[in-house]
């Protein structure tokens, strides 16, 4: 059924595009940068209309030669500009006697003479210095050349590195990626230290002009994974990328699906070790979640907690969460079957207590779950909203009214607000798949309330058949699981072998350097101890 | 190729959307359902009648672990109805109903005694092809009533049926009779070469008037019809002969007193052998014991008092099983079910004389060999006594 929602959009996706292609881009005339520079200053400023954040600042080298800067106050370092840019050309230009501005001829010469700056570019064409000015670089124009200087002065107001809010983990790092893109690179790039790691820039969004950066590694992503990943972000033709969920929505395998088929990440060190296992990382400007593909089903279940973590707790941690994700999808589901369909199953005390309970209810159990559901749903997501004071107030009073008063006024029965309980809590410890069993529940719901036990299998069955369909990036959803991929399933799914027995990386994900390491059990007790060797010589 | 996808959806679709038509035909709360706990089967006024009477909890007057505490009255409701059959019997109790006997969670099947002296297939027949009844329910044969049966004080459980159950339950543990569940007592019904046996209850009155019940050995039947009984020492011995005894005691007359055993340890095997056409069982019982009482003030931590007290209680042994095949020959009913358990092991040879088992089992030769140990005397070795006292 998904499938068919899916064929229909891609259907409508073609025509869509067909349309563009008609329509045809329309790639903006190129000004070239004039001699003049009242020219140049005339033009650029016609490209900003009258922007009160616009700078254009004319001064004179050595006081007899014009020349200006243009950029854009808020995004440059202010101090940089006086300090590096004006004040060579300005002041410390006299300083020197025989010299003669006029014989500055190209702009190879101010660069070596003056600019006490880093990163300088030429450029001729007016609209793209513009867009430089736009980036928060400093243009620099100078009278009777026919070329602008690009200074990188980039300086905005940017959120400092950070404790994550999602992903929290005990032991660890606790760096956050923050807003921008440049520091997330060099969260990255911190943890990874060769030159093969690449960050290849590309900018999307008519309007917005984002900048994006696919990360890998050279020789370990299968290149063939990193091509489909840029042509893919080549297709995006958008006004705007804000968040880096857009990217993930106008790329990923199926767009329709609950499942989400990319994952993001807030942590550098979870990114990281994604990449060394042959994934591709793209990183949006302005936001601090990096999108990691191709993403399994499993990931749903993987934390960063568990890679410091002893072996068999990362096996039990798992474990919690995979069985989690199965309590928070099915009880509900489950206790309709068994009060509706299947009383045999339950033990006769309890299907006592059960029956004391329900004589008097006004509702059938599944209406009364639904309402109990429905319930916790709008608690939940008025706290998420809320500012955090009012939000707590509302956990108490649903957890006191949801929970005591409706039992106590007789509306719902306690075990339906166990049930309800048990499966709220289960839900969030996967979180990435958290709404995704908040819609499936209700799927479930709905069957086994006119099914019952054949219903909940039915769906189940629906599930594991559509997500066994899907891919993420041409890798199998389920992988390692199908298809088998024996030695991955034993390494890194629900058991995460030790980190010295890892000598390969993930098979599914077909990595072009599989091998990761050459190590085998670590054994420190033999005689070869320094000490004893002394001794006995 | 689109638009043939596209009906394969919408079929598929349509035919989700029967599922939902179905609309929970076979569904029902938990306050829609009698609860039934036991069945009692009594005769009916005509031939082929039944009176059943059904047990239902009253979920609202059961003690449960909730602290809101359980309304008055008794937690069972007692229903009768006579009809044609069970099936008629079940459905015209509906006239005296306001919710649907559901039998999912019954524990007990309580036929009288004058029920099962005709036959209990029929009964049996109904609660085979029940969907909702379970195999595992317990069988019992009632002494009198049925419906007297049910209404047994409940003793320490809240309801008679859970009582009866419970009660059966228990009788393993000092091995004198095994529950025979629906589906043990079909199995063996229907294979040749053992007889089936189910409990036998009955009532009595107490000296504050109360009507207990209490176990009184075994029904056994051929086919489905009661053609013997065993008595309660009996059915002992037929747990020993079936390696059923897990634990127990033995008490014996020695040294002009009595001397009381633990069994710690028991375990019987049967090997039956063809000779000449016939069928030779040997019995081995080993057996362990502590010594956990006896009356007689004198030493029997002896080598030669052990020794005698051992010899006793294997003799002892001998004699029960003895007595129990003395009996059940003289039926023609093999309790023990040494026909199957040599068919078991020669099916060939034991084939032909399966037929005509009855026969058969009447020229049943046995082999014993047994051996019982007593293994410690407790925490004490002498009797405690002052010294010099007994003279």
């Amino acid at each position: 059924m998904f499938s068919f929602f899916k064929k229909r959009l891609r259907h409508s996706q073609i025509r869509k595009q067909a349309a563009e292609a008609s329509r045809g881009p329309s790639p903006k005339p190129q000004t070239p940068v004039d001699a003049s520079l009242a020219k140049n200053l005339h033009g650029i400023k016609a490209l900003f209309g009258g922007s009160e954040d616009f700078v254009a600042r004319p001064f004179l080298i050595r006081g007899e030669r014009k020349a200006a800067i243009c950029y854009v106050d808020g995004l440059v370092k202010s101090g940089l500009i006086h300090e590096a840019i004006l004040k060579p050309f300005m002041i410390d230009s006299r300083l020197i006697n025989d010299m003669d501005p006029f014989a500055l001829a190209s702009m190879e010469d101010v660069t070596a003479a003056f600019l006490v700056v880093g990163e300088v570019r030429a450029e001729t064409d007016l609209n793209q210095a513009a867009e430089m000015c736009l980036n928060g670089d400093v243009v620099l124009f100078i009278d009777k050349m026919a070329e602008a200087l690009v200074v990188n002065a980039k300086g905005w107001e940017k959120r400092a590195v950070t404790d994550p809010q999602t992903d929290a983990v005990i032991r660890g790092p606790r760096e956050g990626f923050t807003e921008s893109l440049r520091t997330n690179t060099a969260l990255i790039r911190r943890r990874i230290k060769i030159p093969e790691l690449r960050m290849d820039p590309i900018t999307l969004g008519v309007r917005s002009r984002t900048h994006l950066c696919v990360t890998y590694i050279e020789n370990v992503a299968n290149p063939a994974l990193v091509e489909e990943v840029k042509r893919r972000l080549h297709t995006i033709d958008t006004d705007a990328i804000i968040n880096s969920g857009y990217v993930e929505e106008f790329i990923e395998d199926t767009p329709l699906s609950l499942f989400p088929t990319i994952y993001y990440t807030e942590k550098p060190d979870v990114v990281a070790g994604k990449l060394l296992e042959g994934r591709v990382a793209v990183i949006t400007d302005g936001t601090p979640f990096v999108l990691t593909m191709p993403f399994l089903f499993m990931e749903n279940f993987q934390s960063a907690e568990d890679y410091t973590v002893r072996p068999p707790i990362a096996f039990v941690l798992r474990l919690i969460r995979l069985l989690s994700f199965f309590i928070s999808l099915v009880t509900p589901a489950f206790y309709i079957a068994l009060t509706k369909y299947h009383q045999e199953l339950i033990p006769t005390p309890l299907l006592f207590t059960m029956a004391a309970i329900s004589d008097g209810l006004p509702f059938p159990s599944a209406v009364e779950t639904a309402i109990m559901l429905a319930a916790f749903e709008l608690i939940k997501e008025a706290g998420i909203r809320l500012p955090k004071p009012v939000g707590q107030a509302i956990s108490i009073v649903g957890a006191l009214v949801m929970g005591q008063a409706a039992t106590q006024a007789g509306l719902v029965s306690a075990p339906v607000v166990i049930i309800v309980a048990l499966t709220a809590v289960t839900s969030f410890t996967s979180p990435t798949v958290s709404d995704v069993t908040t819609i499936l529940r209700w799927f479930l719901l709905v069957l086994a309330t006119v099914l019952g036990g054949l219903g909940i299998t039915l769906g189940l069955l629906t599930i594991l058949v559509y997500l066994a369909s899907i891919k993420s990036f041409s890798t199998d959803y389920l992988a390692p699981f199908a298809p088998l991929q024996t030695p991955d399933i034993l390494r890194d799914t629900l058991y995460r072998a030790p980190l010295w027995s890892m000598r390969t990386r993930p098979a599914s994900l077909k990595p072009f350097d599989a091998i990761r390491q050459k190590m085998s059990k670590p054994n420190f007790n033999d005689n070869q101890r320094p000490g004893r060797g002394e001794r006995r010589r | 190729m689109k638009s043939r996808s596209f009906t394969a959806y919408l079929l598929s679709g349509i035919l989700l959307c029967c599922f939902l038509l179905t609309g929970c035909t076979s569904g029902a709360q938990i306050d829609q359902l009698a609860i039934v706990m036991g069945v009692g089967i009594d005769k009916g006024s005509a031939p082929d009648n039944y009176l059943v009477t059904a047990q239902i909890a009253r979920p609202s007057h059961v003690r449960t672990a909730n602290e809101g505490g359980a309304a008055q009255g008794k937690p069972y409701l007692d229903i009768q109805q006579e009809g044609k059959g069970i099936s008629m019997a079940m459905y015209e109790m509906m006239r005296q109903m306001s919710r649907r006997a559901y039998l999912a969670h019954n524990e007990v099947i309580v036929i009288s005694e004058d029920v099962a002296a005709e036959t209990i297939l029929p009964i049996l027949d109904y609660f085979i092809r029940s969907l909702e009844a379970k195999f595992t329910v317990d069988l019992v044969i009632a002494r009198g009533t049925a419906s007297g049966l049910l209404a047994a004080d409940s003793n320490l459980e809240q309801m008679p049926a859970k009582h009866l159950q419970n009660l059966l339950e228990n009788q393993v543990k000092n091995a004198s009779i095994e529950e025979m569940p629906l589906y043990k007592f079909l199995s063996d019904m229907l294979s040749p070469g053992i007889a089936p046996t189910i409990p036998i209850m009955e009532l009595y009155t107490d000296e504050t008037g109360i009507q207990n019940a209490r176990v009184q050995g075994a029904a056994v039947f051929d086919g489905g019809t009661l053609a013997g009984t065993l008595s309660a020492e009996q059915t002992r011995t037929l747990q020993l002969v079936r390696d059923k005894v897990k634990s127990g005691y033995i008490n014996l007359d020695a040294f002009g007193s009595y001397v009381s055993l633990d069994i710690t340890h028991s375990k019987t095997s049967v090997t039956p052998r063809v000779e000449n056409g016939r069928v030779i069982a040997k019995i081995r019982i080993r057996q362990e014991y502590i010594l956990i009482d006896t009356g007689v003030q004198a030493d029997i931590t002896t080598e030669d008092a052990k020794a005698q007290l051992e010899r006793l209680a294997a003799m002892r042994l001998i004699q029960s099983v003895e007595s129990l095949l003395q009996d059940t020959k003289a039926q023609g009913l093999d309790v023990c079910g040494f026909g199957q358990m040599a068919y078991r092991k020669y099916p060939r040879q034991v084939e032909a004389l399966l037929e005509t088992w009855p026969e058969q089992y009447k020229a049943l030769e046995v082999e014993y060999d047994v051996e019982t140990v007593i293994t410690i005397t407790g925490s004490i070795l002498r009797p405690m006594a002052p010294k010099g006292g007994e003279q």
